[in-house]
């Protein structure tokens, strides 16, 4: 085996430091684009290799010995090769539309470089990926980390008026909460005597029940902070509504969800027996966090906003369906992963374009720019669908199977409670339905305002990003083979008790 | 192999067409020839199926889609017969379509959502399982969303309602989008309960294939023994409830008279609405051959919700104002009677004599009210109005429309020999072969429904044809657009006056379809039912004496007799939409809107962003010292130098600002961990 994995992350974090080398936006978003696309090219060829994507049986491992910690290395199987690409791909489209809408924001921030931009950029795209391929476990903690740190600077220098707090609550809570994480990695470490996330898997069959549980524990709250889940989440508006369009875009499509990625990998089929218990009660904070979310949402008048809150509603779905604890529960949870990557991704850039034009995040100054924008609006409903789960887009697949494992895992349960709980849940993404229309209604229906009728549409840079995602959320939606990978490793991982 | 492939091309080629629209924006000429074809060659694909209709089969074809499960289409004569109606209506609409939508500027998004709408509806026909049928399902739930809100800049003369009615605090006039986003709420709402069903049934059974539930019915065993198979059956039907408009999810229908006629047109007779019908349809079988007690609810409240939906939506005919919300409200009332014939199948000995008399009345709706939303849609533009207050004495002046339109009503009313009249007696006539008293109730209801049906029936055509003249302003259809609702007025009379051969070819083909899920069907026994052929005339014959006298010949004033007294108060409560649709607003919209409110302003604002501006304010007291710093030294020397001051040296700053030390201070301790890990692992390994 040629060693893909470990090229696909050097060319990420080689294509950092050139944009440090090199100056001006061509140059540096060239860089940039290039490098992630490349890197994205290369993870899908591992991936690829013999049609295993399709059949749903990607396995590629490279392990490179670590002194002091064993073995450190690069794993893309049935569960990360989904995060693997969307974090590449949310990427690659955040570096395109960068290019063209941070040169208007740039014009309103002083000493802003390009060069600073596009390295923060890739170096937060770079702790992403490692992180969903790490197989061990300080690999892990350290790419979380990394994933922290340029990001926070993303919205610090980069960002709106409110940067300072904004960024400050972003780093002061998902870092507790990485630290709490770390207390758990640590705890499992030591019991299980490795440091190999499928070592300890292994080791961790003998572990006391009541240990395996507080180590479970531990993490999954850890992570929990990075997904906001409900009462966690007060980093999350001010952090996604302050940074820049394409950094919202990142956050909320690409690195919350990897949170969830967390839970799955290091908890849920780490543990079982910890997650057990954990799991109904993630189910109940799953439904809070949807409904809490998108209530919310229901309030907002600024777009971003909106967006932001809806964020925390769409990871409520994710935290559901692993809670569900069943194969369906946890594939949907990484298909939903990759169509809030294509819904929430496009939709932020949306919002980047309406705000670059109108200079305004308020809807009730848009109105009836469906006129003036074509293109934009639609595919802002098509981005608006993917989120409402609306079949053909790639929406439907992770909220179908979503609530499939939940409402198995309430019927396996045999409790009238939990299948409650679950019907509830499933009748309350009509408020996801309710804030998305509200939305398309308010910025594209209606008349056109005096002020906005000589406006434009935006420029293919713009919207070309932002046309891939929605074309690829449909393409999914119809063959949703996504699916299937996520789907046959989790139930190979659970033993086939989904 | 022949009648599979063209299963699959009926509906992937009006959705092919559909994508190819954008591509025809620069050329009118072509563009409404493709717009067109489609539906046309899926009518011609459809037709080609009738052979395997007649020799009854039951074809299955399969291929691998995602995971364990497959795509398919089932060709059995219900899908058949319904592709072959849904297709040739949807043909004849999308004829209409060319001159009534001449010059509209969103007529390419307008032609690919109709193709969209088409193909999705035949999805739904074909489709041979639960999980692609919901494709259908909620692609025809997104083209009903898009093309009731085609004239999404909501001018003021595109609303529907009587601007500043207002009950019980709720206005009662309504903008096209808010109209298309009330209809695709109210059906995804339902969908949801259907959703339910759909994972309950999965679940157990590990299909979705309706087949291959029938064949096997351990699924349903287990869902007895756990007290799920009644819940399941019943979000099944919530979701055709919701796609129907019945009962409770009936009030996004009227509303939705906001897009263009034949949009209208296309929801009412060919698509969205039948969609409910046809997916109970298929799915009644399986539950048929079930040996619990369950399914007589699941048949019981189907047509318990039938006959009460028929019955209220009735009501509303008999004094809406707006010609197309009458048609509405009719076709609201006429849905019901197909859920409520459907229903009684499961209570008489022969299932398929209801069975067909439902499907018969869905046949013989959509030629009449596809013909009729046509028909009023050349009214509408002749006078530019809505309202049947501006219409009047329009006989003299469309004389072809007058005459069509006044056959295709007495369809609707129930007249011999007219198809309308046949399916609603087989309605009557099925229903008294049970000696439920569920159903002897439900028949009673439907005699009252059809009395109204009547009175409205021909009020409609009064109101609009007869009585004094008002101001036209544009001529009757030309001969094209004339053509479309003349052909389905010569199809209503024809199948009626060959009404008992044509039954018998339903009785027959259905009976192919309904056995292959397993039902064995005593022989049929053709006889007439006197009670039900009188039944029939007698409330004909009420509705009409009844409506004659006031709306026709005029020699009474409907205005002077419900303008007091209790016929007074009954009037309003009617008109108020019997504060169905301003309750449903109270109760589901309102309140969630201003809670949302609420919560973003005390739970949101004042308590969590409360929390996190504690957060930032302590740490920056903790760090006073550096705070001072920044603001005393470093702040005057940047502003002192000015231009100095580099990205690097806002870094620096950064760096010694009391927040950043805080951060300093959380890394730190997350390096202490990593090494406090290393130490451990060290010792381990």
């Amino acid at each position: 085996m040629y060693p893909l994995l470990l090229l696909s992350m050097v060319v990420v974090l080689a294509g950092s430091f050139i944009s440090l080398a090199v100056k001006g936006r061509k140059a540096t978003s060239l860089v940039a684009t290039s490098s992630l696309l490349i890197s994205f090219l290369i993870l899908l060829s591992a991936s690829l290799i013999s049609e295993s994507l399709f059949q749903g049986n990607v396995s590629y491992v490279e392990v490179y010995s670590w002194h002091p910690f064993g073995t450190a290395g690069f794993r893309l199987d049935g569960l990360s090769v989904t995060f693997a690409l969307i974090v590449l791909l949310v990427s690659l489209m955040a570096s395109i539309f960068s290019s063209s809408y941070m040169d208007k924001r740039f014009k309103e921030i002083t000493n802003a470089r390009w060069s600073v931009y596009y390295f923060l950029l890739l170096l937060f795209s770079f702790g992403m990926l490692g992180t969903v391929l790490a197989t061990n476990i300080v690999e892990f903690y350290i790419f979380f980390e990394v994933m922290l740190i340029p990001s926070y600077f993303l919205i610090a220098e980069f960002g709106h008026s409110n940067k300072d707090k904004a960024s400050f609550s972003y780093f002061i809570w998902t870092h507790i909460g990485a630290l709490l994480m770390l207390a758990g990695l640590i705890a499992l470490a030591y019991s299980t005597r490795t440091l190999d996330i499928q070592q300890a898997a292994r080791n961790a069959i003998t572990l006391p029940a009541g240990i395996e549980f507080y180590i479970a524990l531990a993490i999954t709250l850890g992570l929990m902070v990075k997904m906001a889940g409900f009462g966690l989440h007060a980093w999350l508006p001010g952090a996604y509504t302050e940074a820049p369009a394409p950094v919202s875009a990142l956050l909320s499509a690409a690195m919350s969800g990897i949170a969830g990625y967390g839970i799955i990998r290091l908890v849920a089929l780490t543990l079982p027996g910890g997650f057990s218990y954990i799991a109904p009660w993630l189910v109940v904070w799953g439904l809070i966090s949807i409904v809490y979310g998108a209530i919310m949402a229901l309030a907002q008048d600024d777009l971003k906003l909106l967006l932001s809150y809806s964020s925390i509603s769409q990871m409520g779905y994710m935290t559901l369906g692993i809670g569900s604890f069943t194969a369906f529960g946890i594939a949907g949870s990484v298909a939903l992963y990759a169509s809030n990557g294509f819904g929430k991704g496009a939709l932020f850039m949306v919002a980047g374009i309406i705000a670059s034009l109108i200079s305004n995040r308020s809807m009730s100054s848009m109105g009836g720019l469906a006129k003036k924008l074509p293109s934009t609006s639609t595919f802002s409903i098509i981005a608006f669908l993917t989120m409402m789960g609306v079949p053909p887009t790639f929406g439907f697949i992770a909220e179908f199977f979503i609530f499939q494992g939940a409402f198995a895992s309430a019927v396996i349960a045999g409790s009238y409670l939990r299948l409650t709980v679950a019907l509830i849940a499933l009748l309350g993404t009509i408020l996801t339905t309710s804030y998305s229309l509200f939305a398309i209604k308010k910025i594209f229906f209606g008349q056109l305002s005096e002020q906005n009728s000589k406006l434009e549409e935006a420029s293919l840079a713009f919207i070309l990003p932002v046309a891939i995602l929605c074309a690829v959320s449909l393409i999914l939606g119809i063959t949703p083979f996504l699916f299937n990978t996520a789907f046959s490793f989790v139930n190979s991982s659970m033993g086939g008790i989904g | 192999m022949v009648y599979s492939l063209s299963a699959w091309l009926v509906w992937a080629v009006p959705l092919a067409g559909s994508l190819v629209m954008p591509l025809t924006r620069k050329t009118p000429r072509i563009r409404d020839v493709v717009a067109v074809a489609p539906s046309f060659i899926a009518a011609v694909l459809a037709t080609t199926l009738v052979p395997a209709a007649i020799q009854g089969l039951t074809i299955d074809s399969r291929i691998p889609w995602f995971y364990t499960i497959h795509a398919g289409v089932l060709i059995d004569p219900l899908s058949v017969i319904m592709g072959i109606a849904v297709s040739w209506v949807s043909f004849l609409i999308m004829v209409y379509s060319v001159d009534y939508m001449k010059g509209d500027e969103g007529i390419v998004r307008y032609w690919f959502f109709m193709n969209f709408f088409i193909g999705s509806m035949l999805l739904i026909v074909f489709s041979d399982n639960l999980l692609q049928l919901f494709f259908g399902w909620e692609g025809v739930g997104l083209c009903s969303y898009a093309l009731i809100g085609h004239y999404y800049t909501d001018e003021k003369d595109k609303w529907v309602g009587r601007q500043g009615d207002v009950v019980l605090g709720i206005p009662h006039a309504y903008s096209p989008t808010h109209a298309g986003m009330k209809a695709f709420i109210t059906t995804r709402f339902a969908d949801l309960f259907m959703l339910a069903g759909i994972f309950l049934i999965y679940f157990y059974s590990h299909t979705f294939n309706y087949l291959q539930l029938a064949s096997n019915t351990a699924w349903a065993a287990q869902l007895h023994a756990s007290g799920l198979l009644l819940p399941a059956m019943i979000f099944l039907l919530f979701g055709a409830f919701g796609k129907s408009a019945q009962f409770p999810f009936q009030e996004w229908l009227p509303d939705a008279m906001a897009g263009p006629t034949p949009v209208s047109a296309l929801i009412h007779a060919a698509t969205m609405v039948k969609a409910g019908v046809f997916f109970v349809a298929r799915i009644a079988p399986i539950f048929l051959i079930l040996p619990y007690a369950e399914k007589y609810g699941f048949f019981g409240f189907l047509a318990a919700i039938g006959a009460i939906t028929a019955f209220l939506a009735a009501s509303q005919g008999l004094v809406n104002k707006e010609l197309k919300k009458v048609l509405a409200y009719s076709t609201v009332s006429q849905i019901g009677y197909m859920m409520l014939a459907l229903g009684v199948a499961g209570f008489i000995p022969n299932f398929v004599e209801a069975y067909s008399a439902g499907l018969f009345q869905l046949i013989s709706h959509m030629l009449f009210k596809a013909g009729l939303f046509m028909g009023a849609g050349v009214l509408i533009h002749m006078v530019n109005s809505f309202s049947l207050d501006d219409m009047g004495g329009l006989r003299k002046v469309a004389r072809k429309t007058y005459f069509v339109f006044t056959v295709l009503a007495l369809s609707l009313a129930g007249m011999p020999p007219l198809s309308g009249f046949f399916s609603k007696d087989a309605i009557f006539a099925s229903a008294l072969q049970s000696t439920s008293g569920l159903i002897q109730i439900v028949y009673l209801l439907a005699s009252i429904t059809a009395v109204m049906t009547a009175f409205y029936s021909i009020r409609m055509v009064g109101l609009a044809f007869f009585g004094e003249a008002k101001k036209v302003e544009h001529h009757d259809a030309g001969l094209r657009q004339f053509s479309t609702y003349g052909v389905l007025a010569a199809a209503t009379i024809i199948i009626g006056l060959v009404a008992p051969y044509f039954e018998d070819f339903l009785d027959t083909s259905l009976r192919a379809s309904v056995t292959a899920f397993g039902i064995s069907l005593p022989s049929a026994s053709f006889s007439i039912e006197p009670l039900a052929l009188a039944t029939s005339l007698s409330v004909l014959a009420i509705g009409v004496g009844l409506s004659y006298p006031f709306y026709v010949s005029r020699n009474l004033s409907a205005e002077a007799t419900v303008g007091k007294g209790w016929p007074k108060t009954l009037y309003s409560f009617l008109w108020n939409r019997l504060y169905i649709n301003a309750l449903s607003y109270r109760i589901f919209v309102n309140p969630v809107l201003a809670a949302s409110l609420s919560a973003y302003k005390f739970i949101e604002i004042n308590f969590f962003q409360r929390i996190n501006a504690a957060f930032y304010t302590a740490s920056i007291d903790v760090a006073g010292a550096g705070d001072w710093f920044d603001r005393n030294v470093v702040d005057g020397f940047v502003n002192g130098v000015g231009s100095v001051a580099s990205l690097f040296s806002r870094i620096i700053r950064r760096l010694q600002t009391g927040i950043a030390e805080t951060y300093l201070f959380a890394i730190v301790v997350g390096l202490l961990f990593v090494l406090l890990l290393l130490l451990i692992s060290v010792g381990v390994i």
